[in-house]
């Protein structure tokens, strides 16, 4: 398969902020999720390859082209911005049609397009009301639509679960397979790893400008399943259950805090089969079970140490 | 019907690729025509047209009309008279009307592009900078030149059917070429700075209040000069004034305010419109870049 975007020593900075910094990078699957804490470049990454920025060095390209300044890569590609705010004085449709003329399209083709856009993302009831009474997760429908409204073969989502409500997301992860299985390859940036896991196993994880990692999920897993995860059981008996963790030979570490103990282990499953029973023979005493490595943070932290 | 269930299509259209600056204008002609405000200010730049209509009216039928009992009020009346100061007056009268419609349409062009974070998804399409400057000047130009230029040739245009004849058309056939330059040297400057302060202020209040007040600073500089120095002709630093000098001399108006050149009038303005105009290609080529 060949690659949709090339990245070769791409950097990019402003003044003496690097917000990209050698990256080296190539993304071939359907669906490829950007993974970073606020600040890891994803977006600067978004829009070097969207043409909006130049690279400071390197050279970055999308469909074997540069796309800065090409109106043929632009036109295959489509943006959904992180930011919601449009145009004050315009509705949804008129949104979505505007865009659509600028793109390159007759009145009537625009008038259509936006019409399909709008109704796949669940639009078309509101889009004649103004983006101003829109909530936030309509906004973002609407910011996808103009995305998707010129038939993109490159969707770029710059976080687009953002406002949005479970069903909504959910409708969101259906969208972006159905689109995939279409045929346009996606390129989803979030900072929540579980958002990504819902929709792709490539993933693409940024970290201060850096390329941490990139590959298969699973393989990134298993990266961090060397280290040790982090549990933290809330309960107000946490000496009691401490007891029990501490013939598991994978604990690396208890940790008690108010109400809480934190179990450092680096087999997570075998304490998570523990904690089951003894919430199962004692209702009440584990009153919550929070890993602390669903945290992207955490995977961050893992992996920078 | 669920999202999923839709299916994806491939845009078959052909892109267009040419004056896509268009788009830019209609759109925002487009969006203006929505705000009644807008509509008001329209509808009383139309008010003056018509008076000037009923003007010509009045001298080239009214006036030549020896019947009619209203001939001898109509035809002993200066202000009624058609000539070229005629339309000069309109024009002159007519700049405040443009500047105001340019002035309301124009100083949240850019700015309010740039506070909504709108110029990363305008430039994420195939759409140049150069398209997006040169969308914003011509909507305020094709404004202001449609309640000035455009009524002036016409109310020319009129003056010659109703006084048909080799006399009206000797004497009027270069006031067009005047009402057209003049109005290009009211509108263009006008619509430039207003988009310069568009561009440079965070938003549309602020621009249309540096203007205004930039228009007050430059103007009582130049009466303070004048007065001090008792020299008229430092009235020329007076931008509104310098323009009224070039419109005294496109349609020779003899009743002249100062006595300057008019060619250092004309590189006045000539300079503070492309001063403008670097202003505003500026911000939309950074504006450009730094997306």
């Amino acid at each position: 398969m060949t690659a949709i975007i090339e990245a070769q020593g791409v950097s990019k900075w402003f003044g003496e902020v690097v917000a990209v910094n050698n990256l080296n990078l190539s993304i071939e699957s359907r669906i490829t999720g950007l993974l970073g804490p606020n600040g890891a470049g994803k977006s600067t990454l978004i829009k070097l390859a969207l043409g909006l920025y130049a690279p400071s060095r390197g050279e970055i390209r999308v469909f074997g082209s540069r796309p800065r300044n090409n109106n043929a890569v632009m036109r295959r590609i489509g943006y959904c911005p992180e930011t919601d705010y449009f145009f004050e004085n315009t509705t949804g449709y008129e949104f979505v049609y505007w865009l659509n003329r600028y793109w390159g399209m007759s009145r009537r083709d625009a008038r259509r397009a936006a019409e399909a856009a709008c109704e796949l993302t669940r639009m078309t009831e509101r889009m004649h009301d103004p983006i101003t009474a829109y909530s936030k997760g309509m906004r973002q429908r609407i910011k996808i639509a103009q995305a998707l409204a010129s038939s993109p073969e490159l969707l770029f989502l710059d976080e687009p679960m953002n406002g949005l409500d479970p069903r909504g997301r959910d409708e969101m992860y259906a969208l972006i397979q159905a689109l995939a299985d279409a045929g346009m390859a996606v390129v989803v940036s979030s900072h929540i790893l579980y958002e990504i896991e819902r929709i792709t196993d490539n993933i693409v994880l940024m970290y201060r400008g850096t390329l941490l990692a990139q590959g298969q999920l699973h393989d990134i897993r298993g990266l961090i399943d060397r280290h040790p995860h982090a549990i933290r059981v809330e309960s107000r008996q946490s000496c009691a259950i401490s007891k029990d963790f501490l013939d598991l030979p994978d604990v690396t570490r208890l940790e008690f805090e108010e109400n809480a103990l934190v179990i450092r282990t680096r087999e997570p499953n075998a304490c998570y089969a523990l904690l089951n029973d003894m919430a199962r023979k004692n209702e009440g005493l584990i009153e919550g079970i929070t890993c602390s490595d669903d945290n992207l943070q955490s995977v961050f932290d893992y992996l920078t140490r | 019907m669920p999202i999923y269930t839709n299916t994806y299509r491939q845009y078959d259209g052909q892109p267009r690729h040419r004056f896509r600056w268009l788009v830019v204008v209609e759109q925002e002609l487009k969006t203006l025509a929505k705000f009644r405000v807008f509509k008001l200010l329209c509808l009383a730049a139309f008010l003056h047209i018509i008076v000037r209509l009923l003007q010509i009216v009045a001298y080239d039928v009214l006036a030549q009309d020896p019947n009619n009992p209203l001939q001898l009020i109509f035809a002993n009346l200066d202000v009624v008279e058609i000539k070229a100061s005629t339309f000069f007056g309109f024009l002159y009268l007519q700049t405040s009307v443009m500047f105001i419609i340019l002035l309301y349409s124009g100083a949240g062009m850019i700015c309010n592009d740039v506070r909504n974070n709108l110029m990363e998804i305008y430039f994420s399409k195939p759409l140049t900078w150069v398209d997006y400057a040169l969308g914003k000047i011509m909507t305020l130009v094709l404004l202001g030149l449609s309640i000035t230029a455009l009524p002036g040739v016409l109310l020319v245009g009129l003056h010659n059917l109703l006084l048909p004849g080799m006399e009206t058309l000797q004497a009027s056939w270069w006031w067009p070429l005047s009402i057209m330059a003049y109005s290009l040297l009211i509108v263009i400057p006008a619509a430039l700075c207003i988009l310069a302060c568009s561009a440079q202020l965070p938003s549309q209040n602020y621009a249309t209040i540096t203007i205004i007040m930039a228009l007050v600073a430059d103007s009582s500089l130049a009466g303070l000069l004048a007065g001090l120095l008792r020299q008229r002709n430092f009235l020329g630093v007076s931008f509104p004034l310098a323009l009224r000098r070039i419109g005294e001399v496109l349609f020779k108006d003899t009743r002249v305010l100062f006595t300057l050149s008019w060619h250092w009038c004309l590189l006045f303005v000539v300079a503070v419109t492309l001063f403008a105009l670097f202003i505003v290609l500026r911000k939309v080529r950074r504006e450009e870049i730094a997306q």
